[in-house]
């Protein structure tokens, strides 16, 4: 079996959180750790998606960063934007900046 | 001379079915960096989307571009250096970039810049698509592909198109 690498770090969680990763490790049958685990991967996911997608229509992320950020690919990132309605970074400078060039071509 | 490209003019425009506009506007080369063509390919699904941006590839150069990062924080990833270098390297006519930070960039380095609905205008001012095809894209881009942009702009480029 392939080992996996983990590594050990501490943070102190209010009485209330504290009861309910003993509450599930119970019901569940499992350790805390392994709890406090599933709980981090869940939430970091989540927070990644949420951060990402803030990162991006703040403009302190590029859309491809943004993706990056989330931990996924451009075209996943792009669906995730449409599903919750973000705007995408491109506004109407950006479309003067367009119709800029367009006369440049047009002829 | 040519065109460099980034990822999501050529993924737009493939939606709509007018991935060979470009081609169609601009004289070659057509260029890509390679971090470009993998983010364009990386994880998209088997089918048609997949089969006509293959296709359309084989008409861009690949180029392996070693992106210089900044040292400080940046909004620009690996892949958006990768456009800005390639642009530096090849002095292309015009460079495809819809985002708002690789196309700030770009300008200030004053290279003409296209975006997707830039590009759909441009073809109808060259009358290689009728404004109503234009519109027709937009719409459908909008509606289908979830294109979300401010109504401003998207009143903007139906304006344009008269």
């Amino acid at each position: 079996m392939k080992a996996v690498k983990t590594s050990v770090f501490s943070a102190r969680v209010n009485a209330k959180d504290s009861k309910a990763v003993e509450d599930l490790a119970r019901i569940e049958g499992e350790d805390k750790s392994a709890i406090l685990r599933k709980l981090m991967r869940l939430g970091i996911e989540a927070y990644r998606r949420e951060a990402a997608v803030r990162a991006y229509s703040q403009g302190k992320a590029s859309l491809n960063r943004a993706s990056q950020l989330m931990g996924t690919t451009l075209w996943e990132f792009l669906a995730e934007l449409g599903k919750q309605g973000v705007k995408l970074n491109y506004g109407l400078e950006e479309f003067e900046g367009d119709l800029k060039t367009v006369e440049r071509f047009a002829r | 001379m040519g065109a460099v490209s980034n990822a999501s003019p050529l993924i737009f425009l493939n939606k709509i079915g007018q991935v060979q506009l470009p081609r169609k506007l601009f004289r070659g080369p057509f260029l890509i960096s390679s971090h470009v063509r993998f983010e364009i390919l990386e994880a998209i699904e088997d089918g048609e989307e997949k089969k006509s941006l293959q296709a359309e590839l084989t008409h861009w150069k690949v180029k392996e571009i070693k992106p210089d990062l900044p040292k400080h924080e940046s909004p620009g990833s690996p892949a958006d250096w990768s456009v800005f270098k390639l642009a530096r390297q090849s002095r292309p006519d015009v460079v495809l970039a819809d985002d708002r930070f690789l196309r700030r960039i770009l300008s200030a380095a004053q290279f003409p810049v296209l975006g997707t609905l830039g590009i759909l205008t441009l073809a109808t001012r060259r009358k290689i698509i009728s404004a109503k095809e234009a519109r027709a894209s937009a719409e459908l881009l909008v509606e289908k592909h979830r294109f979300w942009i401010d109504a401003s702009v998207y009143s903007r480029f139906l304006r344009s198109l008269k």
